[in-house]
């Protein structure tokens, strides 16, 4: 796990929100209400738009992911295949937040399927990885130090 | 929520940390190992990870040929120099996968690439959005 979590770089800086090139993935999903109601309560991010086909999820006022439904093509045309699965193969989504505790009891109210249980990794943050209802893979981390 | 990243797997960390670098016009640097690196904004913010197939036993990250790489995910970078961004992307790949147009949507310019392992790359104008 060391390689994931190498921090020469990282641990200087917050959020992005002054850069001058900013990313904020896109996943599609089957549900978008539903997912977009998952992550909110998982993560604490909040709903910048709403609706059946597409949603922005925002953290601090700053856009972190966003939500597209599977076969709504909109402006890409198709972006992937929903029946070709596991969904999302080399995708981490990994999120680091305050109240890391926390939001692993969130999980677990939510139900989640877990891929590796919380554990103190060996940079000495903890870590939680789970799969999202779709499959994708999403890491929950306490901050880096 | 302290900080998000974006990691996906790549068949060579080295190849693919230059590819972005010169999409986005960054300063040429090499990543950290061998078979992980994290490509960075000027002000160090770390835009991507890059991580090797199959180095650990992490889920999702084993092989490219359990499914198609990056299937469902589109990874959407907004940048201030969208023209010579463009320009960069085209001595990059031999054709685009979207040509430039407007995003009704977003109200902003953008085109789409494959990066060299096949992810879905989106570049949008930061200026209009």
């Amino acid at each position: 796990m060391s390689c994931l979590l190498s921090t020469r770089a990282s641990a200087r800086f917050e959020v992005g929100a002054d850069s001058l090139v900013q990313l904020a993935p896109l996943i599609c999903v089957a549900d978008v209400p539903s997912s977009g109601a998952w992550y909110c309560q998982l993560l604490g991010c909040t709903s910048g738009h709403g609706g059946d086909d597409y949603e922005r999820l925002l953290a601090g006022g700053r856009l972190i992911l966003q939500l597209h439904r599977w076969d709504v093509e909109h402006e890409h045309g198709r972006l992937g295949d929903p029946d070709l699965h596991p969904h999302g193969n080399g995708v981490l989504l990994w999120f680091e937040l305050d109240d890391f505790d926390a939001a692993v009891r969130r999980a677990s109210e939510l139900k989640v399927q877990t891929l590796k249980e919380r554990r103190l990794s060996e940079n000495g943050n903890w870590e939680y990885w789970l799969r999202d209802p779709d499959g994708y893979t999403v890491v929950l981390t306490s901050p880096l130090r | 929520m302290k900080r998000t990243w974006t990691i996906i797997g790549v068949d060579d960390v080295p190849a693919s940390f230059e590819w972005y670098q010169s999409l986005l016009g960054l300063p040429a640097t090499t990543p950290g190992h061998s078979d992980f690196g994290q490509v960075l904004d000027l002000d160090g913010t770390v835009l991507l990870c890059l991580h090797k197939w199959g180095v650990e036993d992490h889920p999702s990250l084993m092989s490219a040929d359990d499914a198609e790489p990056g299937n469902g995910l589109l990874l959407f970078l907004r940048v201030d120099d969208f023209d010579k961004t463009l320009a960069r992307a085209r001595s990059l790949v031999s054709r685009l996968q979207e040509e430039p147009r407007m995003n009704p949507n977003t109200g902003s310019m953008e085109f789409s690439v494959r990066d060299p392992d096949g992810y879905y790359v989106t570049i949008s104008s930061l200026d209009a959005a």
